[in-house]
């Protein structure tokens, strides 16, 4: 009877494990519609510095691998022109005002081809330890990590804002509008995410 | 005199030669990293090297999966050739660059409700394969899935890239031009309609 209750447990938990969905097949190889507007372009530099030793006891350091890298970030910010609604612009005469959704990070590329090896400060291979290629994609993911942490207090929000502004009030000076007014919802920075096939409208 | 001795105490030497070893296995094959040699990432300073305004439009965007190796950048070659294989997944954003739209490329129609925007065509804006494809899902950009001893940063670098490549072909390759072209005008419909405080119809890009 134990032995039959135990089972049916097993049971359900393999059950549980085994519906587990696949994330990541949810979302590659689709193109997927969007409306955003990037307006502010940022360069951000990083040396990717990483070591690797061991130790002896626990206590005896040897000799440490270095890795040293520079690498580069670009970033671009700007709207989310889709959560424009209706009651967020007023138009009267040659009069406009226009209330933003909050500042979004439109586009994070960190690539590899601005990942320069400083070849004279980096040591990757020492008697002991050794930082191989897996290792060295390691240290980038961390540094992306740090990077992305970091965006809120980078200054983006106010920078964009202002780029924004200046975009669109040209825009709306073309469109005839003598008196332009620019206002954002709030000051906060919207990170980006990939999007998923509950969000897409293609 | 000192056999005699070795062979009185041989059973603890034994012992403790068996330890040495068993220690020295430990310390190379360094489970959970117990002896250290793991690597770790030392903290560097951010800077902010350059603002730039730009002016785009992002109407579509792919994301997408590829598979590369040395192969595909080197050829085959011999066979004391680096191998890497990874697998990259990343982005590849397109749309308008909306950066110097002037007075004389829009027009607005309002008995036809219809507006014509000339000179805007649809273009790649981003392709990105980052060391993170999701990170909050915890989704590599990049797995390795094999590289040889002998490949190291340049062969990796360069097997990315040619990712990179890879991915941008696939893009474009499932008409992300056109979805971006199709959806840009309903964006631009949208969006312009409520600058201009009336509706619009019908969006006419030449």
């Amino acid at each position: 009877m134990q032995s039959t209750t135990k089972l049916k447990y097993l049971g359900l938990l393999l059950l549980l494990v085994a519906c587990r969905p696949h994330q990541q097949a949810l979302v590659v190889g689709r193109v997927q519609a969007a409306a955003q507007l990037a307006t502010t372009e940022f360069t951000i530099d990083k040396l990717v510095y990483g070591t690797e030793s061991k130790h002896i006891a626990w206590v005896v350091k040897l000799k440490e691998a270095r890795f040293l890298a520079h690498s580069q970030a670009h970033i671009k910010t700007g709207i989310d022109i889709a959560q424009l609604q209706p009651g967020d612009v007023e138009v009267a005469g040659e009069r406009i005002s226009i209330m933003l959704p909050p500042v979004r990070v439109v586009n994070f590329s960190y690539p590899a081809e601005a990942m320069q090896l400083n070849r004279q400060a980096s040591h990757l291979r020492t008697l002991f330890s050794r930082i191989t290629v897996e290792e060295q994609e390691e240290l980038f993911r961390e540094a992306e990590r740090d990077i992305r942490h970091s965006l809120q207090y980078l200054g983006l929000v106010k920078a964009t804002q202002q780029q924004t502004r200046a975009l669109l009030s040209a825009l709306l000076h073309n469109l005839g509008y003598t008196e332009v007014y620019i206002r954002f919802k709030n000051d906060s920075l919207l990170l980006d995410e990939v999007l998923t096939p509950q969000n897409e409208t293609i | 005199m000192i056999p005699l001795w070795l062979l009185k105490h041989a059973k603890p030497l034994l012992m403790a030669g068996l330890v040495a070893v068993a220690l020295m296995v430990l310390w190379w094959w360094n489970p959970l990293h117990l002896f250290g040699g793991k690597s770790k990432l030392q903290q560097t300073a951010l800077l902010v090297s350059s603002v730039q305004s730009v002016g785009q439009l992002v109407t579509a965007q792919y994301y997408g999966e590829v598979i590369v190796t040395y192969e595909d950048v080197a050829g085959s070659g011999s066979f004391r050739q680096p191998e890497v294989a990874l697998i990259a997944r990343g982005w590849v954003k397109a749309g308008f660059d909306v950066s110097r739209l002037e007075a004389g490329q829009l027009r607005y129609q309002p008995e036809t409700r219809t507006l014509y925007l000339y000179g805007l065509k649809p273009l790649v804006l981003d392709a990105d394969i980052n060391p993170w494809f999701i990170p909050q899902r915890g989704v590599p950009g990049f797995d390795i899935i094999h590289a040889s001893r002998n490949a190291g940063f340049d062969e990796v670098k360069a097997v990315k890239m040619c990712a990179h490549q890879r991915l941008t072909e696939q893009a474009l390759a499932t008409d992300l031009l056109v979805h971006a072209d199709l959806n840009g005008r309903e964006v631009l419909k949208g969006f312009l309609g409520l600058l201009l405080g009336a509706p619009v119809e019908r969006v006419v890009m030449d």
